[in-house]
């Protein structure tokens, strides 16, 4: 039953995801460089956590757990991987404000795409190193 | 740390699929144990071992350096 849970809330995430942003592309208006890079990193940690859900799904259909204690230790390494990250990315986007000046929300992008994004290749690369 | 669990697992029949229903974890975390590439805990390495029908750890698991 949990394990039916999570792959269904995964399933709504990814979908729910998606849907945001067709939204915000459709209404984008495209005027610079950030317009068009963060809908691409977005689609980018879309397609990661697609691959993360179905290898989730695959296990689930098969009748196996969703988490076990190697997914378990891949999740937490990989999230102090992130963290750490986060950290360094809001350190960089306010070194750069002296060079270049983005509206504020760009920053706010770039801090939870780039958390996003070291957290799902982190997990990816543990995931198949096989030792986490 | 080496292990046995391939050729237990063939000796049992039991299909690797089979084996992580048996001890529920995911397929690949069978995989990767069986090529060495991931050390189980405790509780895991007890759950493989009974799988497996063998007596003691000692009997799948292996520490290198060691003569069993």
């Amino acid at each position: 039953m949990k394990n039916k849970v999570t792959v269904a809330i995964s399933i709504v995430i990814v979908a729910a995801v998606l849907v945001t942003l067709t939204f915000y592309v459709l209404g984008a208006s495209f005027l610079g460089l950030p317009d068009y890079g963060i809908p691409a990193v977005a689609l980018l940690i879309v397609a990661i956590a697609v691959l993360i859900v179905a290898m989730n799904y695959k296990n689930f259909r098969l009748g196996l757990p969703v988490k076990d204690e190697r997914t378990k230790k891949i999740d937490a390494k990989a999230c102090r991987y992130a963290f750490i990250a986060t950290i360094w990315i809001a350190l960089g986007t306010a070194m750069m404000e002296d060079y270049v000046t983005l509206p504020w929300r760009y920053n706010s992008y770039i801090i939870m795409l780039g958390s996003a994004l070291v957290f799902l290749i982190s997990y990816l690369i543990l995931y198949y190193k096989g030792s986490a | 740390m080496r292990n046995r669990i391939r050729e237990l697992r063939q000796k049992k029949g039991l299909t690797q699929e089979r084996l992580a229903q048996l001890v529920q974890v995911r397929r690949e975390t069978i995989v990767f144990l069986e090529q060495g590439r991931y050390n189980p805990s405790l509780e895991l390495a007890w759950r493989v071992t009974r799988a497996l029908k063998a007596k003691r750890i000692e009997d799948v698991f292996i520490l290198e350096g060691t003569n069993r």
